[in-house]
């Protein structure tokens, strides 16, 4: 798994590609984790993202809500289908703010 | 072969004393060999690297001839100096040469003693070292070398101690062992903590000089404690070890007198240091191999708990048919199911899927199982079943992020109407009918543990005779080959269509088979798990 970061005043955005699953998930927490309590809104891009596991799904839960109560706002961009699935059927789209991967025009 | 051994070993020494070179040494030793094992001739030589002969006697055997059997080969080394390859052949006169064990060990310990003759030459012809001092310096070798059979991280730790300090003729001094969570093992000999920590403190401060590899002097000449006690320091070595991380060990050798580190003696205690550290690397692994075998019976353990946990037997009433079967990906997991018979006469079942893998996930299950067998000995209905699992669960978990996703079914006491709710969990899917596998739609709830006082909504299902419900965790579509691709839902389904013929546990049986083969030598990426339930006869809708 890699994670980009692009930081601006307003918001931090990782670029997440590869699998997130329970052991490259230390990483991933720690530097999502960091921008809690901040002033930015947190994105994650995941249009490179193959899977993510139960652990990650609830990390992600688990990092809406700490931001929340912040009043930092967590945001999932470009989600591609083979992983939009799995938060459909765990009903996780009804709790977190998810965009589709629009598909490329041409 | 005692005799043999302590021969050779009276040969070697008392050759080197005498002896003005190895080649005597040699001879001595070959003349040795062929007497004890009957032999007319002999040859012995050292090969270096490159294959070239450095160093040979023979006796009747051209040392270049390949028709006479060769006994022992091996490759000398002592501390980091490699000597090459040292080979003895025996002409056995047409006689098979017996090479027991213990000639195998006596013949080793010969190639170990010689190692050692050929260093202490090397110090008396390179550092002009006395015979006596070569002689003490390869004895204390052998010494240490013999603590490399102590398996007793303490007990060794203490003796490396005891030797230093005698190798050194020291009045006293410390040697700390640290691991992962700090200092671990302490050993002091006649030195007070308080003044152990002053000489710590001081190497802390870089308060050193180098004197040779790792080792190195304490440039302190005095500590004062509080009670206004001093300790003079005339001479404060301190060695450290090469160990794996992340462990490290230190050993303090202190005397009150003054004294400096001949190059003789900076040299024994380099060579000694170097095998120390090997015995305590030894050591330490040995105790890690224990533990990781204590580790392991308790997995087995766990796993056999784990197991007895799942249900030998589903319960079958009312004309249906329950099969289950779960593997977890590693040894104990977060996958659960289960069925049974409440008060009222209904059938409860559930499957079950706990985020997380391992010992975390099973742990958590053991737990929501508990808490809903206690739900459904209240005659609670699916919906109302998952809904109080999912405020027990959400109070309960103290960490956050953790859930469980889960169906669960109900079948009333006349076998009649199937009840359906959905916590998060995979869509269920319903066998049996002319158009093949056909997913339910239905809406799920949240999984259960992460938002409290949750509605689970439930669904009517209808399930006629020979019909079947095939429920799963995500185990089966995140199975992954060895290339990393995942075997899918739609895979799954056509496997579904293919055994159609299939029923229960002979169904799973298949499933899981079809999913070992596809995975090959991967290994199971997440708990997997399947439970069906079939309508036998009569009761329908």
């Amino acid at each position: 798994m890699e994670v980009k970061r692009n930081v601006t005043d307003s918001q931090v955005t990782l670029e997440v590609s590869g699998e997130i699953e329970v052991y490259s998930l230390p990483d991933f927490t720690r530097m999502a984790e960091s921008y809690v309590g901040g002033t930015q809104d947190l994105i994650i891009d995941l249009k490179d993202l193959e899977y993510i596991d139960s652990s990650g799904l609830g990390f992600l839960v688990t990092l809406h809500d700490r931001l929340e109560r912040n009043g930092q706002h967590l945001k999932l961009v470009n989600m591609p289908m083979h992983v939009a699935r799995v938060f459909t059927i765990t009903r996780l789209d009804k709790i977190l703010d998810i965009s589709a991967l629009e598909p490329s025009a041409g | 072969m005692d005799l043999l051994k302590s021969g050779i070993e009276r040969v070697v020494l008392t050759e080197l004393h005498a002896a003005e070179d190895l080649d005597e040494l040699f001879a001595a030793a070959g003349r040795l060999l062929a007497r004890q094992f009957g032999s007319r001739a002999y040859a012995i030589y050292l090969k270096d690297r490159r294959g070239a002969e450095f160093l040979e006697h023979a006796s009747g055997i051209d040392v270049g001839s390949i028709d006479v059997g060769e006994l022992h080969a091996s490759e000398l080394r002592i501390r980091g100096m490699e000597f090459g390859v040292l080979r003895i052949r025996l002409d056995g006169d047409g006689r098979e040469l017996l090479l027991t064990d213990e000639a195998r060990m006596a013949l080793a310990e010969f190639s170990e003693h010689l190692a050692l003759a050929l260093y202490s030459q090397k110090l008396i012809e390179d550092q002009g070292q006395t015979i006596d001092a070569a002689l003490n310096h390869v004895q204390a070798l052998k010494s240490m070398g013999e603590l490399l059979g102590e398996l007793d991280v303490e007990m060794l730790l203490n003796r490396l101690l005891k030797f230093f300090i005698d190798v050194l003729g020291v009045d006293v001094g410390a040697a700390l062992l640290s691991g992962e969570t700090g200092l671990q093992t302490e050993a002091r000999w006649g030195i007070p903590s308080e003044v152990l920590e002053q000489i710590r403190l001081a190497a802390r401060e870089g308060k050193l000089e180098p004197v040779e590899g790792n080792l190195q002097r304490i440039t302190l000449s005095e500590v004062e404690l509080d009670d206004e006690r001093r300790f003079t320091l005339g001479f404060a070595l301190r060695i450290t070890f090469d160990l794996k991380s992340p462990h490290g060990a230190e050993i303090y050798i202190v005397s009150g007198h003054s004294r400096e580190l001949s190059p003789a003696e900076a040299e024994l205690v380099e060579s000694c240091r170097i095998v120390a550290g090997i015995a305590l690397q030894k050591a330490l692994d040995f105790k890690e191999s224990i533990r990781q075998n204590r580790l392991n019976e308790q997995l087995i353990i766990a796993r056999d708990i784990q197991a007895d946990f799942m249900p030998d037997e589903l319960p079958c009433p009312k004309g249906l048919r329950l099969a289950g079967k779960s593997l977890p990906a590693l040894y104990v997991g977060g996958d659960y199911y289960d069925a049974i018979v409440q008060p009222c006469g209904s059938l409860i079942a559930i499957i079950a899927d706990v985020s997380g893998k391992g010992i975390q996930a099973a742990m958590r299950m053991s737990a929501a199982r508990a808490v809903f067998h206690s739900l459904a000995s209240q005659d609670l209905k699916p919906g109302e079943l998952l809904a109080g699992l999912n405020n027990s669960i959400h109070d309960t978990s103290k960490q956050m992020g953790h859930f469980v996703t889960a169906c669960c079914i109900g079948m009333d006491a006349e076998g009649l109407e199937v009840h359906l709710a959905l916590a998060g969990h995979e869509p269920v899917l319903r066998l049996g009918r002319e158009g093949g596998p056909e997913f339910l739609d239905l809406v799920g709830g949240l999984p259960l543990g992460l938002r409290r006082d949750q509605v689970y909504e439930e669904f009517h299902v209808e399930l006629r005779e020979g019909e079947a419900l095939f429920m799963y965790t995500d185990g089966i579509p995140d199975a992954a080959d060895e290339t990393g691709v995942r075997y899918g839902v739609e895979k799954m389904v056509e496997n579904l269509e293919r055994h159609a013929d299939k029923k229960d546990e002979e169904l799973l049986e298949e499933m899981f088979e079809e999913l070992e083969k596809y995975k090959g030598e991967a290994p199971w990426s997440d708990d997997t798990t399947a439970l069906t339930i079939e309508r036998r006869d009569g009761g329908s809708i």
